[in-house]
């Protein structure tokens, strides 16, 4: 099983190198720093918290990536009217990753309600 | 590491949405300046409001409050959609560090998420093949590119979530029929829902109109409901509460509106079911290839050779009916809800059906990469439907590059250097305006291209500028500037065009220009008729 984890991984590896290298032939830099961006900022915390609710890989990717462009605006939105819209961005991605850190403790527990 | 059949496949996807992203950022990768007709533009604005400002925005921005205000009509001063995706487009400026290319990208990967979702759908109920090529399709689908460069951003958001909600109702459903209760596909569908509320209404019926007639036809089927009530009841609520709380200025409105419309409706009209486009193109907005199916789903030149698609299209629909397997009847349910949605006018239900006609290829596609599939299926000798199978790929992908992808290529190319779009002097101007000129500025533009009705180009100047740039007759008294152009007709080398911007400017000759350069002039003419 943790082969099968590091394979994946190199895989995952992969395809983020193909990113990266694309977006920077095809945008520059200013393309390079809005895949990262979209990648690190607004999918990873949404997957690390689906990671915990028992679903397939590819549900993981799909959902978390979709679900982030629907509630992580949401969420900057409403915090950028009490504090600056450029700090807001990053205080929700460090919230949602407090998140997914706690879900992933409550894991077992979360699972039970859930399911 | 030995490559398995599902690591190539995700590497391919990767390869897929890639190249995807290649053909749709064409007019983005040599000109960084921004482009989109209609509301392309406003749709830009009020993401760079909130990085401008640094802070979130709910009421209208002056400059743009003459188009919009009183749209949302329980709150008339305040946005008229929700702020979700406009949200998003300021988060890419900050991402990305630059104030039009990374709103852009982020567009073009909305624009373009459909060819994702559909994948996502279409590979979990038909395998590989059929989703790897109608996704494949889908990148150089017309109407969804030309969506893209009108400017109809969030509508084509909207329309990506169907599949992502089809495919969370069908796992619910099949995990229900064989006793493995999984509520969380249910929750998530009730989130995707908030999200086509949130990007755009008309996603979220397409939605619900193929659930319902999907759970209709599994009720008819298996004589019992395929869902639990507890469950749906959670889901409903769980979507109420998240519309409401991220997008509570905006969800009066909807309904507000959706009574409006009834209200509206024209009369019946039965022939439009006998018909597919005929005595449907009534909307002086869309262009006739928009009526043409050859033209939709093949090259916009159109031709012979572009109606390809059509065949295996109906061949696919004879096979989802002959099969009428679970999978089979959910893409049935998906097109019959497409037919009525873009018939709703024969039920005396609203006006604006034919614009239900922008995803006529999420549906069709699909069903025409399981047609084509399906004539392998003919051949008994197995070795036969192999190379039957291949061949037919081998012809799709042809077809699907030499037609449609040609068209489709030299169209998103031909945006790069387009007349149509902002031009370096015009956007340096732009700039030149938001750092010199007051915020409720009223400027008159006379010279740029479209100036004359209203075009998109003026509607662009006056988002870069932050400004109000006129564009009603009405307000052209209280006019404070001049933004005199004449970069465009430069541009075409037109002298007539250069010799009247010359005319219109000795009525100016007691003013003195503010700013002059590059073929601009803007002149402070407070007190001067026009």
């Amino acid at each position: 099983m943790p082969e099968l984890k590091s394979e994946n991984n190199i895989l995952f590896g992969i395809a983020l190198l193909l990113v990266i290298l694309v977006s920077f032939a095809m945008l520059g830099l200013a393309g390079l720093r809005t895949m990262l961006g979209i990648i690190i900022v607004m999918f990873l915390p949404f997957y690390l918290i689906l990671d915990n609710l028992g679903m397939e890989q590819r549900e993981k990717i799909f959902f978390s990536f979709f679900i982030s462009i629907i509630l992580f605006p949401s969420l900057v939105y409403w915090l950028g009217f009490v504090a600056p819209f450029k700090i807001s961005i990053f205080v929700i991605f460090a919230a949602l990753l407090i998140a997914a850190y706690t879900i992933k403790k409550f894991s077992k527990r979360e699972r039970q309600l859930f399911f | 590491m030995k490559l398995s059949v599902k690591k190539i496949e995700f590497i391919l996807i990767v390869i897929l949405y890639l190249s995807a992203l290649y053909i749709w950022t064409l007019p983005i990768q040599k000109n960084k300046l921004p482009f989109g007709d209609v509301d392309a533009s406003s749709h830009f604005t009020i993401g760079d409001y909130m990085v401008a400002y640094d802070k979130s925005i709910a009421k209208i921005p002056y400059p743009i409050t003459f188009r919009y205000n009183g749209q949302n009509a329980m709150f008339p001063d305040y946005l008229w959609y929700p702020p979700q995706y406009w949200t998003n487009l300021g988060i890419a400026q900050v991402l990305g560090g630059d104030r039009i290319l990374p709103p852009f990208i982020i567009v073009a990967i909305f624009s373009s998420l459909i060819i994702l979702s559909s994948y996502f759908l279409i590979r979990s109920l038909f395998g590989f093949w059929p989703a790897f090529l109608s996704s494949f399709l889908l990148i150089v689908s017309t109407r969804d590119y030309m969506i893209y460069l009108w400017g109809q951003w969030p509508q084509s958001l909207s329309f990506a979530f169907t599949p992502m909600i089809l495919y969370c109702f069908y796992r619910y459903c099949k995990n229900y029929k064989e006793s493995q209760n999984k509520p969380i596909y249910l929750y998530v569908m009730a989130i995707f829902l908030s999200g086509q509320f949130f990007f755009h209404p008309q996603g979220m019926i397409a939605s619900v109109a193929a659930l319902i007639i999907f759970v209709a036809i599994l009720i008819f089927k298996d004589k019992k409901i395929p869902f639990s009530i507890k469950h749906l009841i959670i889901s409903v609520i769980l979507f109420a509460f998240v519309s409401a709380a991220f997008a509570p200025l905006n969800i009066g409105e909807f309904f507000s509106s959706l009574g409006e419309k009834q209200s509206n409706a024209q009369s019946f009209q039965f022939d439009k079911l006998f018909k597919w486009y005929q005595g449907i193109k009534n909307d002086p907005g869309l262009p006739d290839f928009y009526f043409e199916y050859n033209k939709a789903h093949g090259s916009l030149q159109g031709g012979l050779l572009s109606w390809w698609t059509l065949p295996f299209l109906l061949i696919g629909l004879f096979a989802l009916a002959y099969r009428r397997k679970e999978e089979d009847l959910l893409l049935l349910g998906w097109f019959a809800s497409f037919y009525f949605l873009t018939r709703l006018v024969v039920f005396g239900f609203g006006s604006r059906d034919i614009r239900m006609f922008a995803y006529e290829a999420h549906v069709f596609y699909p069903i025409i990469a399981v047609g084509l599939l399906s004539i392998s299926s003919f051949s008994r000798r197995n070795i036969l439907r192999k190379y039957l199978k291949y061949g037919l790929i081998a012809l799709f992908l042809i077809l699907a590059v030499s037609v449609n992808g040609k068209s489709t290529y030299g169209v998103l190319k031909g945006q790069q250097y387009s007349i149509g779009r902002i031009n370096p002097a015009q956007y340096e101007a732009a700039e030149w305006l938001r750092s010199n000129v007051e915020e409720k500025a009223d400027i008159y533009n006379i010279g740029t291209l479209g100036y004359q009705y209203y075009g998109a180009k003026i509607k662009w100047l006056g988002v870069l500028s932050q400004r109000h740039f006129i564009i009603n007759a009405e307000e052209i008294n209280s006019t404070d500037y001049i933004f005199l152009d004449y970069t465009d007709a430069l541009l075409l080398r037109d002298q007539n065009y250069a010799n009247a911007l010359q005319n219109v400017e000795k009525n100016f000759q007691n003013a003195s220009a503010i700013y002059n350069k590059n073929s601009i002039k803007v002149y402070k003419v407070a007190g001067i008729k026009i």
